[in-house]
């Protein structure tokens, strides 16, 4: 707090002082308590997990020897964890473009002014406010073949789908699924699409229409250009979370049947959490991990060069 | 760590015991009470309070040992007890399902009760019932519940099709046909393929076939000849259209479900489902029957076990609780509260379960229960069974392929 205040001095002041030499060490030790507090709390999981992930682990965490890389050969050696890979890039690809292809023309329609448009804003919005569990849940019921209200509603609509049974077969669990994260995605994302598109000068489009521009060549030339960055960013956030993402899936398949439907997060909670095998599970996390440092990596580097750019 | 904390803490006791004893001016209350925390799962909302109750009686009825229940609810019970273990503030005696004891045990968890048993006590179990909690030549634990599997049937839907009770698997897809041509919404027979216990939904098919889990030689029975026909007489009902549509997402719940509502000619189930009936389905008319056989009688035995863990400081006094909740009368008066299978020989003779014949069916098929193996990799194996039985059931692999990758997987971990 007292270094943010020291830190606002008028601009003709920030100008004429140079910083004394033993200033940067006089930062440095402001910022040190959080420092150390931030590699405490994010570092020592990771410590945590890389350290079970060469250790041989019982199922109650206590560590009973070193294991090298044999637990990564034992996770490699997993068709299923290969099985689980193959199927976490569908997910993540599908979910993450899905989400994309929905979100700009939702954004763009959202800029646009009309009536009712914050009614419509909060409507879209709303699948953020519902935790996920609850929405994955709601949605099994839906699906169920007996009972649920989707079957009804084709069924009087003369379609053939009475006591259909949706997550019977990997295929069709997975695409309802993959439905339900982009359902509960778009929210984030039109979000980050509607702040780009107030980014973008009203006046480029006055220029363009003096010019004859059509209204399809505006979206074409300006506006998709001008959300290039916006894109990035938010396809590179989504790709981090939906990776990651537990509930929908556990909750409406448990990863079946056959294993169908399992991404590297169920193969993982499997393993630790009914398995006891806890070694395997942190070896998998770690690899996990690491693609997803990657991204996080891109991320910084996007936000990195919009920032210059502006 | 774990002692020194339990001696600081057994230290402090004895202070503030005797500081209330010398508030009251009664030296003779013993110094060293032994507290003994004990854990339950709770079965039902009576679980709780039964056991607190019985915890008053004992408490009162000497000094020397001081019993505190605890109670939690089941789903939270592996992980809350795996927690406690792992920090060293694990109760005395706890409560667990049978299938985590094994591990529990080979990971050293537990103490071996064998040695701590009075004379006589453990010829009072139905053999079956405590062989089944011994690993390695030693007994980890108590039977606290014990259920078995039937044959539940919808006696309006049979009568509407003509049908007799079906006895074997033959005369079931016989009259299941017969179910389900009554009407679109009517299916014959269910059968389960997700979520908890489809292997359990398995195995009564596999035993009645004359298979096993685990063969004499102690490697893997998932693809023995009884194996493949037991997974062929399920495909066979399923193909038939005598099942429920989408056998694949059907869960235990799902069938109850669909049985409840009128909707399911015959469901194989335990014992809790007559509880659910009676709650929401007063009128439905049911019976309950042995499992259809093909060769054998069989049933699925599962018990819940409870025992002493291996880090108690009072060990002794933890037997002499269980010793008490499990006499004659106190161990009936649980059994009556939630309706399970009689683990003590005292209590086969009782009319509450001899006479009411949606219980004595159960009771009845005890002598030919079997039980899943007590291995420690067991919940690992059962999910290899269940991916085998999903691609068998969806025609996506020939059951006899399916199944002899299951049976690798588990000679695997029956080797690690």
């Amino acid at each position: 707090m007292s270094a943010m205040t020291s830190s606002k001095p008028t601009p003709a002041t920030t100008k004429a002082t140079r910083p004394r030499p033993g200033q940067g060490f006089s930062n440095l030790a402001f910022i040190l308590p959080s420092i150390l507090l931030s590699f405490v709390i994010i570092g020592y999981p990771i410590f945590e997990v890389v350290r079970m992930a060469v250790s041989d682990v019982n199922r109650f965490g206590k560590i009973q020897g070193f294991e090298g890389l044999g637990n990564f050969f034992k996770v490699f050696e997993d068709p299923i964890f290969i099985q689980s890979t193959y199927q976490t890039i569908i997910w993540t690809v599908s979910v993450v473009g899905g989400t994309v292809l929905i979100a700009i023309p939702v954004a763009i329609i959202l800029n646009e002014d009309f009536h009712g448009r914050s009614i419509a804003r909060t409507i879209v919005l709303l699948p953020w406010a519902v935790s996920l569990a609850m929405t994955a849940l709601v949605w099994r019921f839906v699906v169920n073949g007996d009972f649920g209200t989707l079957n009804l509603a084709l069924t009087q609509l003369g379609l053939p789908f009475n006591n259909h049974p949706w997550l019977a077969t990997a295929t069709s669990a997975f695409t309802i699924e993959i439905l339900v994260g982009i359902l509960v995605s778009i929210p984030f994302t039109v979000t980050i699409i509607l702040g780009g598109l107030t980014s973008i000068p009203v006046t480029l489009y006055e220029a363009a229409a003096m010019d004859g521009a059509t209204k399809w060549q505006s979206l074409t030339r300006i506006t998709i250009p001008m959300l290039k960055p916006f894109l990035q960013i938010a396809i590179v956030l989504n790709v981090i979370y939906v990776f990651n993402s537990f509930p929908i899936i556990w909750i409406m398949t448990n990863g079946g049947p056959a294993n169908g439907t399992d991404i590297l997060i169920t193969y993982v909670y499997k393993q630790a959490f009914a398995f006891g095998k806890l070694d395997i599970a942190a070896a998998a996390s770690v690899m996990m991990f690491l693609v997803l440092l990657g991204f996080s990596v891109l991320y910084l580097f996007m936000t990195r060069q919009l920032a210059e750019r502006n | 760590m774990h002692k020194k904390m339990s001696s600081r803490s057994r230290a402090a006791a004895i202070v503030i015991a005797s500081t209330a004893a010398f508030a009251i001016t009664a030296p003779q209350i013993a110094l060293a009470k032994d507290t003994v925390r004990v854990r339950f799962a709770e079965y039902s909302t009576k679980t709780g309070p039964f056991f607190k109750d019985l915890a008053a009686q004992f408490n009162a009825s000497q000094d020397d040992i001081e019993v505190v229940v605890e109670h939690l609810p089941w789903p939270e019970m592996q992980q809350q007890l795996i927690t406690d273990i792992s920090a060293g503030t694990a109760p005395d005696i706890s409560h667990m399902a049978t299938r985590w004891m094994a591990g529990f045990a080979v990971d050293g968890a537990l103490a071996p009760i064998d040695d701590l048993m009075s004379d006589g006590f453990a010829e009072t179990f139905v053999p079956t019932f405590l062989d089944l909690q011994k690993v390695d030549g030693q007994t980890w634990g108590l039977p606290i519940a014990a259920s078995a599997r039937g044959m539940f049937y919808n006696k309006d839907l049979l009568a509407q099709a003509g049908v007799e009770v079906p006895t074997t698997w033959e005369e079931t897809l016989a009259a299941a046909e017969k179910i389900s041509a009554l009407s679109d919404e009517i299916y014959g027979i269910g059968v389960q393929g997700s979520g908890l216990d489809t292997e359990g939904y398995w195995f009564y098919s596999l035993w009645t076939h004359g298979g096993d889990i685990m063969d004499d030689d102690g490697r893997s029975g998932f693809a023995s000849d009884a194996a493949v026909a037991a997974t062929q007489n399920y495909i066979d009902l399923i193909k038939a259209g005598v099942t429920q549509p989408g056998v694949l997402s059907s869960n235990r719940e799902d069938l109850q479900n669909l049985f409840t509502a009128g909707k399911l000619g015959i469901v194989l189930s335990g014992p809790w489902l007559n509880a659910q009936l009676a709650d929401e389905a007063p009128d439905l008319d049911y019976g309950i029957a042995e499992i259809p056989i093909t060769t054998d009688r069989a049933t699925y035995g599962v018990t819940d076990t409870i025992s002493i863990l291996a880090d108690s400081d009072v060990k002794e006094s933890a037997m002499e609780v269980l010793e008490f909740f499990f006499n004659d009368e106190n161990r009936l008066a649980f059994g009556k509260n939630e309706g399970f299978v009689p683990v003590l020989n005292s209590m086969s003779n009782e009319p509450y379960f001899t006479e009411d014949p949606n219980m004595a069916v159960f009771l009845d098929m005890s002598p030919v229960a079997k039980f899943a193996p007590l291995v420690p990799q067991w919940e690992e194996m059962a999910e290899s069974l269940k991916s085998a039985l999903a691609k068998s059931y969806s025609g996506e692999e020939d059951p006899a392929v399916a199944l002899t990758a299951a049976a690798e997987k588990m000679n695997a971990l029956l080797d690690e």
